[in-house]
């Protein structure tokens, strides 16, 4: 038992190594840590599986993998990357970050946090350990659709262990999401109304929510697909009664909002860094909080776009509600580009990123857009126009976010600031490589190239296209170099960052970086969503109400 | 009609062009004219966005000065929350539209086709005209319909089978087989011509190699050809699918490789 | 009435939206699968928003209750606001426990021994968690008695 009183100073720094202390931790900013370093093992992994992929495909011909062992890497590639990357990397930043915005000494509930990362991290474990069995990992695809994932058609203990892993995973984020909610339901600090809560813990409160609603169905999916390969259930094979349809229902109501589970983390993120940086506050507070709320409802009721071609589902009723979703989603870019507007503008990496979002992003909205159209669908359903249009959505959006978040959080996280000329060649080369991976992509896919084929017939002419997005991938993986090195060569530096390096508004940057085990020693006043910002004008002082220029 | 407009017009119908395959179908032609729509609308969204963000940078302030703090004003948010609505509600109109016109069923007679896709083939049954195609690793299946007369397709999977997909990317059109399901959808070629398709669903191991064609010819070539592909009665018995080696990399003998040669002309 | 507080708007909201957008979708679809997702969004945000409003009463009534300055109200914001000074010591509990699951998830995919084997880690974890917590409960009682704040 412990008090703010008499607390035992766990290990304040991150970098000293004490393994007892690591796996002991139920500090929400260790395990927040401890979320983010395995979610980026697993980006890293799965980022490897992306260049082999893209080496196979530059040219037609199986060169390099074996078409099993291609099918292998990109049913794991999808599932690292969605699963155990974007979705834990999200919960990672939460974890570090809510309780500190709300002024809250912790999680409501320590432990069961710490449970939640292990069992994710054991999750993910679980789902790869299929590479080591004899007949390989799963291979269906990310989506696990059956009848292809039943046990006819995909035998041997690598589907398993993906059933079992990802479920274990899912059971994590539920677990995660209910600690989350009641943490910002019930430690925010005296003054803390939900209308000044940082957009960031808005934006993850909205998330937590969605992984209530969205994951049981696919851990019931999960449920049900092991009952039918192990058991003699019938639910989902058609050869004794079952029906694929529905497997694609419920495996859909929970990855169609999975996407803005990625993504609203990302918005958070960057909703914090335009108006840091911009001295500006956030443009319309309650537009974006709107909006993100509205992100949510709409995407619980759109999840049967994926099925357009199936010729099983509504059409207009789903085409309607994909339109509409890109309504609040625009909201959101104007709001932040005029909270840029007439700012002071710095133009650091964790900001540039987040610009880099701006234009980036709005291409994948666009797309998204139509693909939202069924007849535009049944051309690019399962094409490569769909795999670009994702990938624009999830690097423009998660992944731009999560780097710009990385460089902005870190010295608060480490007391070290990341360098910023690594940061800004790692910003470049991958504004750039995106653009040539995925913009031929986008051609490819409209001409017909299939998503998950390992190889193509010469005599389409694809391999022309299909070799700039190789090297735009290859320029993907250089890109990502600089960031690790900066992080190496940031936690060999001793810690020299002061409580708030970047002039910040929300309430983390009022305590040491590394904050002290119980966060806080004192809280500023709490009269708005910038008590920071407030604070720091009235030591200098001016009106936080109204202390701007013209 | 202003200069501008036509260069602007013609900017946007090259890159449609050069995006979507122009259709050979009746139905696809409805897809490329909303095609037309989208991609002028999106550049012309993407366009004021990345316009709105690159002003935002370029007249920032570059004093020290701390900017005036503006919360936001509602007018404003009306403005761009009804636009994007508008719009959208306006693709939607037009996507319905199209939809009318690709999922209609023609009353005329035309071509009535049975559509079986399987791992890792096709087999095309012509009930009418007792003709039984299966795709064999020599030779790739070939669909023979007559130009301007609309195919009647039935689309399956046998139910001890997974999902696959019938994808003609000229055609602009996909449908997904489903095991225990029948799907029906109409096509009319209107260009002469032989055309790649593709499973679009993924399958399984081989699914890169389960290719096929559609040869689409003039009436009296259509008949000389059913004519002459007469099977009599029952359709072709399916294949077993060849077994899946663990970590296995060679083409199985009965497949086809990507680069097999389409069906012999005759 | 009082005005309604956000936390519990955000769920009434979500409620509407999950019963309204459900409902409509049964009437276009007739397909029952996504029709009762939809409507268990809905009826999980009523409950939820309901459970919120019980607690922010009964909260109220506390507050109204205790002697000025005192009371729950002035640790935290929200209809779950409670004591923030807690925080547990470091512990070995999650781990074990998630390594018990851990066995579990393999057993599902290498067979039932795995989860013989897996009860022991259970077990071991559940208990030091549950004996820990039960600890903090009681040094959170014994401090909060009258007098000793």
């Amino acid at each position: 038992m412990a008090t703010i009183a008499d607390v035992r100073h766990e290990p304040a720094s991150p970098v000293r190594f004490d393994l007892l202390a690591w796996l002991t931790t139920t500090d929400h900013k260790a395990i927040g840590v401890l979320y983010l370093t395995a979610s980026g093992a697993f980006f890293l992994l799965a980022g490897l599986m992306a260049e082999v992929m893209r080496l196979e495909l530059a040219q037609p011909g199986m060169e390099l993998v074996s078409e099993s062992a291609y099918n292998q890497l990109f049913t794991m590639h999808g599932t690292l990357m969605l699963l155990l990357f974007a979705t834990p990397a999200g919960i990672g930043f939460a974890n570090y970050l809510v309780p500190l915005q709300i002024g809250a000494a912790d999680m409501a509930f320590p432990r069961l946090n710490a449970l939640s990362f292990w069992m994710f991290l054991f999750g993910g474990i679980t789902s790869l350990l299929g590479f080591a069995s004899q007949s390989g990992a799963a291979a269906t695809g990310w989506t696990v659709y059956a009848p292809l994932s039943e046990n006819p058609y995909s035998p041997g203990p690598g589907m398993d262990l993906w059933i079992a892993g990802i479920g274990l995973t899912g059971l994590s984020s539920v677990v995660g999401a209910v600690n989350l909610v009641t943490t910002i339901y019930g430690r925010r600090a005296p003054g803390m109304t939900m209308l000044r809560v940082p957009v960031f813990t808005w934006n993850m409160l909205v998330t937590a929510v969605m992984i209530l609603f969205a994951f049981p169905p696919l851990t019931a999916a999960l449920a049900l697909l092991f009952i039918d390969r192990h058991l003699g259930g019938a639910f989902f094979n058609p050869a004794v009664g079952g029906s694929p349809i529905l497997f694609q229902h419920l495996f859909w109501f929970f990855g169609h909002p999975e996407v803005y589970i990625i993504v609203l983390p990302a918005f958070g993120i960057v909703s914090e860094v335009f108006p840091v940086f911009s001295s500006k506050p956030l443009f319309g507070y309650k537009a974006v909080v709107f909006a993100t709320s509205a992100i949510a409802g709409l995407s619980m009721s759109v999840w049967a776009h994926h099925m357009f071609t199936t010729g099983a589902v509504n059409l207009p009723f789903f085409s309607i509600m994909s339109f509409l979703i890109a309504v609040p989603t625009g909201i959101k870019i104007f709001n932040w580009t005029a909270t840029m507007w007439g700012g002071r503008l710095r133009f650091t990496t964790a900001m540039l990123f987040a610009i880099g979002l701006l234009y980036v992003f709005t291409i994948g909205g666009i797309s998204g857009v139509m693909v939202a159209s069924p007849p535009l669908d049944f051309q690019f359903q399962d094409t490569y126009f769909v795999v670009a249009h994702f990938h624009n959505v999830i690097i423009g959006g998660t992944v731009f976010g999560i780097f710009s978040g990385l460089f902005f959080w870190f010295p608060k996280m480490s007391g070290r600031r990341l360098d910023e000329r690594l940061g800004r060649i790692a910003w470049a080369s991958w504004v750039v490589g995106f653009t040539l991976t995925f913009v031929p992509q986008y051609v490819l896919g409209a001409e017909g190239m299939p998503r998950r084929i390992a190889d193509y017939d010469p005599a389409t002419g694809w391999a022309t296209l299909n070799v700039l997005s190789t090297v735009g991938a290859i320029l993907l993986g250089l890109g990502t170099i600089p960031i690790i090195v900066a992080v190496i060569a940031a936690l060999r530096r001793p810690a020299d960052v002061g409580p708030d390096p970047w002039e910040g508004n929300s309430l983390e940057w009022a305590t040491s970086s590394p904050p002290p085990h119980h966060n806080f020693v004192s809280l500023p006043p709490i009269r708005s969503e910038r008590p920071v910002f407030d604070e720091r004008m009235r030591r200098l002082g001016l009106d936080p109400n109204s202390p701007g220029g013209s | 009609m202003s200069r501008g407009r036509v260069v602007a017009l013609v900017a946007i119908g090259l890159l449609a062009a050069g995006c979507l395959p122009a259709a050979a179908t009746s139905q696809g032609r409805a897809t490329n004219g909303l095609w037309a729509w989208f991609i002028g609308l999106s550049i012309l969204v993407g366009g004021v966005v990345w316009t709105l963000v690159t002003l935002a940078i370029l007249r920032r302030r570059r004093d020290d000065v701390l900017p005036r703090q503006i919360h936001g004003d509602i007018r404003i948010e009306i403005i761009w929350t009804s636009i994007p609505i508008v719009i959208v509600l306006g693709l939607f109109a037009g996507t319905l539209g199209t939809l009318n016109v690709i999922d209609a069923r023609s009353p005329q007679a035309g071509v009535d086709v049975i559509v079986t896709a399987f791992r890792w083939q096709w087999r095309f049954d012509y009930p009418k005209e007792a003709i039984s195609i299966v795709g064999t690793p020599q030779q790739l299946p070939e669909l023979v319909v007559p130009v301007n007369e609309p195919v009647h397709v039935a689309l399956t999977a046998p139910a001890n089978d997974v999902d696959h997909a019938f994808f003609v990317p000229q055609f602009l059109f996909k449908r997904d087989a489903i095991p225990g399901r029948t799907s029906t959808f109409d096509f009319t070629v209107e260009e002469p011509g032989t055309y790649r398709g593709q499973c679009a669903e993924f399958c399984g191991t081989y699914h890169a190699q389960m290719l096929f064609s559609v040869r689409a010819v003039s009436a009296s070539e259509y008949q000389a050809w059913a004519a002459s592909q007469r099977t009599g009665g029952s359709p072709l018995p399916i294949p077993t699918p060849p077994p899946v080696e663990p970590g296995g990399s060679t083409v199985p003998s009965n497949l086809p490789s990507v680069a097999a040669p389409a069906a012999s002309q005759p | 009435m009082p005005r309604i507080p956000e936390e519990i708007a955000f769920w009434i909201r979500s409620a509407v939206f999950g019963v309204g957008i459900g409902g409509a979708y049964w009437f276009v679809t007739y397909e029952w699968a996504g029709s009762i997702l939809l409507g268990l969004f809905g009826v999980g945000s009523a409950g939820a928003a309901a459970v919120l409003g019980y607690l922010v009463r009964r909260r109220g009534r506390e507050v109204r209750a205790s002697p000025p300055g005192g009371g729950a109200a002035i640790h935290a914001e929200g209809p779950l606001g409670d004591d923030q000074g807690r925080l547990p010591d470091g512990s070995t509990a999650p781990f074990v426990f998630a390594v018990g699951l851990l066995l579990v998830v393999l057993g599902l995919a290498y067979g039932g021994w795995f989860v013989l084997a897996a009860l022991v880690p259970l077990v071991l974890g559940g208990v030091s968690w549950l004996s820990a917590a039960n600890a903090e409960l009681e040094a959170t009682e014994r401090s909060e008695e009258p007098g000793d704040r």
